[in-house]
């Protein structure tokens, strides 16, 4: 048993030299890096947006931060607020769910206390356990931000979703990106392309009636609600006001707002005029680029109407 | 719990840890029930994290063999004491309550569904409308496997080619060893058992090659299967829309798939087993390399293939009583194949198919033709060879896509899109394709004697390289273990 584990032990000291010869390879070159470690995307334009961030955090504060998943990039244009004279500026991403959010919110306002934190809640995604790894790697793979405090927000979240490696590639892109930033090495979008401030404007062709689709149910979980106590703790500490917004929706789901969410200031996205038109939408949820101008102009009222540090 | 899950990576270690520790602990006592009580509660607690319900189902077939084997037994001892070729009368109806019992589950929940819905189609067609409502059943999973395990088990002791065991603790293990009980390989009790009753001492070099097994496992069903199932399953969903070659792909990248999965579990399993001193039997050779159909079926799911030869085919009469016998038997064997798989006419067919491509081999008398190495002499296979295998796997493919379909109208519709329409592929999985090659080529390297030894010999530069390939693939590993994708062969 003993030559076994040692041997087992030095194979395990071993790895990570292996592991460095492989991240060396994939460094050297972008498609042995899309195959081995991860292909970069444009799909939500993390890289961009993050890339802008950058530029604007010490420049210029913003009174408003976004988080939430696709139906906020894609159906909330932040330039939009300045109608209002609002400086808005998005982090949504694909699947951002509510746990997600948090560490990101934790670790944006490292960088910027905003007045206002607007959360698109989007039902659907919620009921999940633990965060799903696909949307902590689009982060780790596509993010510029890695200043320790966005990296730990992502070590965090690797942790959160239990994937190894989510882990294990975000030590590869901690020093990936000091090389060459995100964006360089992923494909052209042909559905999209990026707006500014977080925005992503889809292209795809809008509906032409409402489709059928089936009533989902949807429940909060524990672990979900003590996310948004924390957010809410955290706006409470930083005296910031938090906005929840449940996001228009052709087909929507049922759900019982959860004792944790009472008491918390709420936009409803389904009374906005637009909400049932097909013709703003290129599914049952998600706005096309034109509707989503159309929301982002009534939800920058109601966000006013809301938010008395806006006023 | 699947093996490749995260509550299985932490199962292993602890269970491992534990065999070994308390082996050394009660080394002066023996320690083998104690070694066998573990795995008893380790393969309940694999098996209960799934579905804890059909447990008490594990459990009742478990003590209704052990309790018939020994009837069995006594029977055969009563009845003959001294001749050890007769079969006993009694024992025979001890063998039928086994038959009854094992299959009637067997048939209760993985058939009773088909067999209605077959009921009320058949009088449907005939303008009759039937209004039998189908069961609400869950299948158990791996209840095909564990059924023709016991089954195994009191047929053996019937024959007199076993002795039962008296300890219902030993039998129960047996029945229920965790990495092989719900996809097999189907062990037999000759096998197994007495490996189960001896204690398991720790053997380094099967431990190590345990644990190559189970890496290679991995690779196979999450890098290679996973990656093609993806691809498989929108061609198979949406076969109408693509054109003949894309088709095409989809059968060859489904055959590549359903290989990765049910060998990459059966390594997993046979590397587990390993790892605490079991040996189980090889159930896959690298069956794409085969020369024909009948080296395919020695090659392919051997546990399952030589269990229906012994325990079926031999029975019948085998190739013994002329040639239409030997027809008969082996057209029969393969519906019955095929229909163990599962309870849809598209797996009868497959066997059917597979039962026509034998038959030619079986007139000529060239089913045996193919038994040698393949390569013996150098690093390529020979021309003729080459020309066998393309050609068998060609037909394994036609096959195949008799099994992935939902039914088979959609099977006839989809060979016939691959005829019919010859454009360029209007979608390749790059990515399949590529993993597909570095399968094809690794057991094409272990198939060459010289490499083989090589890779796996002592000398420095051969371990880094070895070792470096280890951490390539535990790396390719993890980067496709996103979504925990079931084994194929559970649902069987």
């Amino acid at each position: 048993m003993r030559p076994f584990l040692s041997r087992l032990g030095i194979f395990l000291a071993f790895l990570p030299l292996g592991w460095l010869i492989l991240f060396a390879g994939a460094l050297s070159s972008p498609a042995l890096e899309a195959k081995l470690i991860a292909q970069e995307s444009f799909w939500d334009y993390v890289n961009s947006k993050t890339l802008e961030w950058c530029s604007l955090r010490d420049s210029t504060p913003m009174d408003v931060l976004l988080f939430g998943s696709s139906t906020c990039y894609s159906g909330i244009d932040p330039s939009l607020f300045e109608i209002e004279g609002i400086q808005a500026f998005g982090f949504c991403s694909s699947a951002q769910c509510i746990p997600h959010s948090n560490r990101l919110i934790e670790a944006s306002l490292n960088d910027q206390i905003p007045k206002v934190i607007l959360l698109d809640v989007y039902p659907e995604l919620w009921g999940r356990e633990q965060v799903d790894s696909e949307p902590v790697r689009d982060w780790i793979v596509n993010s510029n931000l890695w200043d320790t405090h966005w990296a730990h927000a992502y070590a965090d979240l690797s942790a959160t979703s239990r994937s190894p490696y989510a882990l294990m590639t975000m030590l590869y892109y901690w020093f990936r990106r000091s090389l060459s930033p995100s964006g360089m090495n992923a494909p052209a979008d042909p559905d999209g392309h990026y707006g500014e401030r977080g925005f992503v404007f889809r292209t795809f062709p809008p509906l032409g009636e409402i489709p059928e689709d089936e009533e989902i149910s949807v429940t909060m979980t524990s672990k979900e609600c003590g996310d948004i106590q924390a957010i809410a703790e955290m706006c409470l500490e930083n005296k910031i006001e938090l906005l929840l917004v449940n996001p228009p929706q052709l087909v929507e789901e049922k759900f019982d707002k959860p004792e944790c969410m009472k008491g918390l200031k709420w936009i409803e996205g389904n009374d906005w005029s637009g909400a049932k038109d097909p013709r703003n939408f290129y599914d049952d949820h998600h706005l096309v680029g034109e509707g989503a101008q159309l929301y982002s102009k009534w939800l920058v009222s109601q966000v006013k109407q809301q938010a008395k540090s806006l006023r | 719990m699947l093996f490749n899950s995260l509550e299985f990576l932490l199962f292993l270690p602890i269970v491992f840890t534990l065999y070994w520790l308390v082996n050394r602990l009660t080394a002066a006592k023996g320690g083998l029930a104690t070694q066998n009580l573990l795995l008893l509660i380790a393969s309940y607690v694999f098996y209960g994290w799934w579905d804890w319900r059909f447990l008490s189902l594990i459990a009742f077939s478990t003590v209704v063999d052990w309790f018939v084997g020994l009837r069995i037994h006594r029977a055969n001892q009563h009845d003959h004491p001294n001749d050890p070729n007769h079969r006993s009368k009694h024992g025979k109806r001890w063998l039928w309550a086994s038959l009854v019992v094992n299959l009637g589950l067997l048939g209760y929940f993985k058939y009773a569904n088909f067999f209605i819905d077959s009921w009320v189609n058949a009088w449907g067609s005939l303008g009759i409308p039937m209004h039998v409502q189908s069961l609400q059943l869950i299948l158990p999973v791996g209840i095909s496997f564990y059924t023709f395990q016991t089954l195994s088990y009191s047929i053996d002791i019937y024959r007199r080619q076993l002795k039962p065991t008296s300890s219902l603790l030993n039998f129960a293990a047996f029945v229920s060893f965790f990495p092989q009980l719900v996809a097999g390989p189907i062990e037999r009790a000759s096998a197994l058992l007495p490996q189960i009753e001896r204690r398991r001492t720790f053997d380094y070099n099967l431990a190590v090659s345990g644990l190559r097994l189970i890496l290679w496992g991995m690779f196979k069903k999450v890098v290679v299967a996973d990656t093609c199932a993806f691809y498989v399953d929108d061609i198979f969903a949406n076969h109408q829309d693509h054109s003949g070659p894309t088709l095409a792909l989809g059968g060859i990248c489904f055959a590549f798939q359903i290989y990765g999965d049910f060998s990459g579990y059966s390594d997993i399993a046979i590397g587990t087993a390993r790892l605490f001193g079991i040996r189980l039997m090889t159930n896959f050779q690298m069956p794409y390399f085969s020369r024909d159909i009948a080296e395919f079926w020695r090659r392919w799911h051997i546990s399952l293939s030589t269990w229906f030869r012994d325990y079926l085919y031999i029975p019948l009469g085998g190739s013994r009583n002329g040639k239409w016998n030997s027809v008969r038997n082996t057209f029969l064997i393969f519906l019955i194949s095929g229909f163990w798989h599962g309870a849809n006419w598209t797996f009868v067919f497959w066997g059917f198919i597979h039962a026509l491509l034998f038959l030619p081999l079986l007139l000529l008398g060239l089913n045996r033709r193919n038994t040698g190495d393949i390569m013996r002499k150098s690093w390529i296979p020979q021309r003729s060879e080459l020309f066998g295998m393309a050609l068998t796997f060609f037909f394994v493919t036609f096959a195949w896509i008799f099994f992935r379909a939902p039914n088979v109208n959609v099977a006839f519709a989809y060979v016939q899109g691959v005829f019919l329409n010859w454009p360029l592929p209007t979608m390749v999985s790059k990515t399949s394709l590529l993993w597909i090659g570095v399968l094809v080529s690794c057991e094409w390297l272990q198939l060459v004697v010289s490499f083989h030894q090589w890779f796996f010999s002592r000398r420095w530069e051969a371990c880094a390289i070895r070792w470096f390939f280890y951490s390539l693939a535990l790396w390719l590993v993890m980067k496709n273990l996103q979504s925990q994708a079931e084994f194929i062969y559970f649902q069987f």
